[in-house]
């Protein structure tokens, strides 16, 4: 057995002052999550409202409530969106917690329309004043549905592009499958042939 | 007494596959019957039952279901439910979702659900827990598990199997030629740390050693192709294009040729519930450089340079320390084997297991 020789913590140390003159050339992280800042207390609803799907969720976790979703927050939250719930009314009801209304952030432009979509759920009332509000809103109603299919188009294509890579990548192991099998049978007729 | 050993996929290689087999074996015993049930195999095996059979299998209250956890499966909740007998939870992790955002919205609601279920599961009563390191006993203890009632156990390992093949020859006159070569073993998933490993590795090849060599083992996921662009990419930008090999579905014979030929492992995974490759470089005489997270600092211990950072600077330096300083190399590949003899080997586990599941 080899007794201990080298003071490990001591390596580390030195190794840790070395690293400082050395060069180096990192392109900076694969995995890019939102910023959390904790120190910002003030948003546009608008700079909430822009992403989708995940990015969405994520973003108005960390802007709201100053961290990640958890896993049963993350899957409500997108299970809720992708079957059509409405931006406003998931960043409303988040603002609306009891954990935001601790640390108090302010959205800008989102009180109006919470409340508004808030009216539009009422029984009988609600029903008469989405009507109403349709007769002036509805270009934007539009223009918030091609928003969305947009969004969801673009989903689909990158998912259509990893396939696609997944197949290209497997055309080239067969190919190189192929190779190798032909390189046998080669070595395999060579050696048959000097028997 | 009858054992079953319950998964929802059964992987033959993989570390929750091996850790059944292994199971199976160490607890198959005159008296005690066990097989292995899975509601999908992705093996050549037909010793493998189906999920919906195991609460009929399972008759007696002094019989065993030991659950293997690991992802999302809702219809285990009814399984346990079902059953009268002794249940104890295998807990290998869940990686957390956040390592998937930007690159696959199925495997980020994947495993999202998969650490759902772990609350859940948390909640039920088991006769007793077994987690595969400190690390994941200390995340069923958050979830309210009774710590007394977590046991930990590292995943059983085919170590001994892999000692006893013979390295693959071709192998060995392919990457033995002369350049130093670097190792790192794990699925293609953005939780190993490929990005901050290339990092380290060009870091070195670019201060240290031009004709550095990294050996990269794993099995690829289509579904993930984004982040395999990602670090292709990476690599062209660093221009190391011709120093990095992927390995791919390489056989035990091949694997141990990589383990023999490398000079050190590099392991930046920045998540592990455990870390299967470390117990196999400390059983092969392969000295690690790792980033200090999740349970690698207790797989590792002091086998091991461990840093709190993913600096590549750091990682390249300790490869440079490791080749010139033969004691340091050779005190941490002896503390590696005295690790690997005394906690991780095969008959030690299987010991272990079989006190706590009770059959002697």
């Amino acid at each position: 057995m080899v007794d201990p020789v080298v003071d490990l913590q001591r390596t580390l140390a030195e190794l840790r002052r070395l690293a400082e003159d050395l060069a180096q050339n990192a392109p900076g992280p694969v995995l890019v999550l939102p910023a959390i800042d904790p120190a910002r207390r003030r948003y546009r609803l608008h700079e909430l409202e822009y992403a989708d799907g995940e990015e969405f969720v994520e973003s108005i976790h960390r802007a709201i409530v100053k961290r990640a979703p958890s896993p049963a927050e993350l899957l409500s939250c997108l299970d809720r969106y992708y079957r059509g719930a409405n931006k406003v009314e998931l960043i409303g009801e988040l603002r609306g917690s009891a954990e935001a209304r601790a640390i108090a952030v302010t959205i800008t432009g989102l009180g109006m329309r919470y409340r508004l979509w808030r009216l539009a759920r009422l029984r009988l009332l609600g029903g008469l004043f989405r009507r109403v509000a349709c007769l002036f809103e509805i270009h934007r109603f539009f223009e918030e549905q091609k928003r969305f299919a947009q969004s969801q188009a673009l989903r689909l294509g990158e998912r259509d592009l990893r396939l696609q890579i997944g197949i290209d990548e497997l055309r080239r192991k067969c190919a190189d499958l192929a190779a190798q099998i032909a390189a046998l049978e080669a070595r395999g007729r060579t050696g048959s042939n000097a028997e | 007494m009858k054992i079953a050993l319950l998964t929802p996929t059964f992987v033959a290689n993989d570390a929750v596959g091996t850790d059944m087999l292994k199971m199976a074996e160490a607890l198959a015993r005159p008296g005690t019957e066990v097989r292995l049930f899975a509601d999908r195999v992705v093996a050549a095996r037909n010793d493998v039952h189906r999920s919906d059979e195991v609460v009929a299998w399972l008759t007696d209250a002094d019989d065993v279901l030991i659950y293997h956890h690991s992802v999302a499966w809702p219809p285990v909740i009814a399984i346990l439910d079902a059953l009268k007998c002794r249940r104890l939870l295998r807990y290998h992790n869940v990686t957390p979702h956040e390592f998937f955002y930007g690159i696959s919205h199925d495997y980020m609601i994947s495993c999202a659900k998969g650490r759902e279920e772990t609350s859940e599961l948390a909640q039920m009563p088991f006769s007793g827990w077994l987690a595969d390191s400190q690390f994941n006993k200390d995340e069923l203890v958050a979830l309210g598990v009774p710590a007394a009632q977590v046991q930990v156990l590292a995943p059983l390992n085919r170590t001994d199997d892999f000692l006893r093949h013979a390295p693959d020859a071709e192998f060995l006159r392919r990457f033995r030629d002369g350049r130093s070569n670097l190792l790192m073993v794990g699925r293609i998933a953005p939780n190993k740390g490929h990005a901050e490993l290339i990092d380290a590795f060009a870091c070195h090849v670019r201060n240290h050693d031009r004709e550095a060599r990294l050996l990269i083992v794993g099995k690829q996921d289509y579904r993930l192709a984004t982040y395999r662009s990602q670090l292709l990419a990476r690599i062209e930008f660093h221009g190391v294009g011709n120093s990095v090999i992927w390995l791919d579905n390489i056989s035990d014979a091949q694997l141990r040729a990589c383990y023999q030929l490398a000079d050190a492992m590099l392991y930046l995974s920045a998540h592990e519930g455990f870390g299967v490759p470390l117990v196999e470089a400390m059983a092969l005489s392969l000295p690690v450089v790792a980033y200090a997270a999740a349970a690698t600092p207790e797989t590792l211990g002091d086998a091991g340079l461990l840093w709190d950072s993913t600096d590549p600077r750091l990682y390249a330096l300790s490869l440079q320390r490791l080749k010139q300083d033969a004691d340091l190399r050779a005190q941490l590949v002896e503390a590696g084997l005295r690790r690997y003899r005394e906690h991780f080997h095969p008959d030690v586990l299987a010991a272990r297991l079989r006190d706590i599941v009770g059959i002697h």
